[in-house]
């Protein structure tokens, strides 16, 4: 997964968009046919952001007809695991027969967020049904926290921005000191804006003066730095 | 209350977690409280590994700043990380003498005015999930006691966190701690806004959140989602004094 991961950064520092090959690799990776992120958590579902096959194309497109399934519902906050698509009718009783037609048996869906900021999903599928093997939970976790920065900064991305590169100091949420988390609050608070939208400002900010972005995070948390003044 | 009344409502929490459906950010604070109360030290904190093995403050005794940048400077190294590795207990380390195996956490826990350190791994038989930092103040040794004592509260939150929902894979145990570090997050981003919106710090927002959630008998992580993603409906908790209603602009939260 370390592989996978270094080809997601590699692809950024070009300036690209999430490569479909990385989907693939990280699928093989994992133990499963098809991976895939659907973006948002609002009213109108996730979309298809990323994913290859057509499995996972038909698999989002079903879920987004319907109103539910595992991917809206990890979308919503909590990893849902399935090992046996079949015990869990009652739970998503259209969704169920519609992917097992797919020849879909097992899905593991993941929750793509920075705490209280929800991007969408991340979607794992298998024909064989069974739990995913040992170790692949965690890659997976990591690559959902990688997939999960790289589509946030560009789902919301604005316009007077004209290059759409993704930005110096992108790194695993992971590795973000907690003033970067207060700072977003503080600067959604201060906007009026919403916790995504504050922290792709927050970095963009640290990208327009070359700095790191837990040090403009520390300045506002110290209250050295506000962003509704130059913003008016 | 006696050291032994504290001690058994101690673990009569950890029982708890076990029937009732509870909030495990809340829970670690608890814990966290009752080291200090029970044990001869002056804070403590618990630490918790991500998917990549890089450790996060995950409730702490006092959410000071101060304190939780001591948490932080361990990413790199510290106690805690060293228990977490080698999944031993690091007991009663001199920071005076600990320059050279942890330079940038001694410097900054003696700056805070500690004066020693310990650092008990959290584990559940093969897997350690992170460790409970101790810090003293005052010269002295932790006595065997007092180990054993902090090493069950260790284990104690160990099995809160795993006991959040019904265990039985190993994939549940990297899905609770995921939901744990999450929640963590989104305290940071609840403090932000309500430090923001009172005009109060940080330090201060945290103190606020957690009483509100208890006097409300909220989730503490509920609660935190809530102000965070501008959704909470706790509107004397959220509002500002009256005196900065000149300066006022309310945001929308979206």
């Amino acid at each position: 997964m370390a592989a996978v991961l270094a080809l997601l950064d590699g692809d950024r520092e070009r300036g690209a968009n999430l490569p479909q090959s990385v989907a693939v690799e990280a699928a093989a990776v994992l133990g499963v046919d098809g991976i895939y992120a659907a973006l948002g958590t609002g009213p109108t579902g996730p979309v298809l952001a990323w994913g290859p096959e057509t499995v996972s194309a038909k698999l989002e497109e079903l879920q987004f007809t319907l109103g539910h399934g595992p991917g809206i519902d990890a979308a919503a906050g909590a990893p849902v695991l399935v090992p046996d698509l079949a015990a869990e009718t009652a739970r998503w009783p259209m969704f169920v027969p519609a992917a097992t037609g797919l020849g879909v048996r097992a899905v593991f869906a993941l929750p793509l967020r920075i705490g209280a900021i929800g991007v969408g999903a991340l979607l794992a599928h298998r024909a064989v049904p069974g739990p995913l093997v040992d170790g692949a939970l965690t890659d997976a976790f990591a690559l959902a926290g990688a997939i999960t920065l790289l589509l946030a900064h560009r789902q919301f991305t604005w316009t007077d921005r004209a290059d759409d590169a993704p930005q110096p100091g992108w790194a695993p949420v992971a590795t973000y000191r907690v003033e970067v988390h207060q700072a977003t609050g503080m600067i959604s608070a201060q906007l009026g804006v919403s916790l995504a939208e504050a922290l792709v400002r927050l970095r963009a900010h640290a990208y327009a003066d070359g700095r790191p972005i837990s040090q403009v995070a520390a300045d506002v948390v110290a209250r050295r730095l506000r962003f509704d003044d130059h913003n008016r | 209350m006696t050291r032994e009344e504290q001690l058994i409502e101690a673990f009569v929490e950890a029982a708890d977690t076990l029937v009732d459906e509870f909030d495990v950010i809340e829970f670690l604070h608890t814990v966290a409280g009752r080291c200090v109360q029970l044990l001869d030290v002056d804070a403590a904190g618990l630490m918790l590994a991500d998917q990549y093995g890089q450790l996060h403050a995950t409730a702490a005794s006092t959410e000071s700043a101060r304190l939780l940048e001591l948490f932080e400077l361990q990413a790199d190294a510290g106690p805690c990380m060293d228990a977490f590795r080698s999944g031993s207990q690091v007991i009663n380390a001199d920071l005076a003498a600990s320059q050279e195996r942890w330079p940038r956490f001694a410097d900054a826990a003696q700056a805070t005015g500690f004066v020693s350190v310990h650092a008990l791994p959290m584990r559940l038989r093969a897997t350690i999930i992170g460790a409970l930092n101790l810090f003293v103040a005052r010269p002295g040794t932790l006595s065997d006691a007092d180990v054993r004592t902090g090493q069950a509260l260790a284990d104690v939150a160990t099995i809160g966190i795993l006991a959040q929902r019904s265990v039985q894979q190993a994939e549940l145990l990297a899905t609770q701690l995921q939901q744990a570090l999450n929640s963590r997050i989104t305290i940071e981003q609840a403090k932000g806004v309500l430090a923001e919106r009172r005009r109060i710090t940080v330090d201060e927002a945290f103190a606020l959140l957690r009483a509100y959630s208890r006097d409300h008998n909220l989730h503490l992580s509920d609660l935190a989602r809530q102000v965070a993603d501008g959704t909470s409906t706790a509107t004397e908790l959220l509002s500002r004094p009256p005196r900065d209603e000149v300066r006022a602009r309310q945001p929308e939260p979206n």
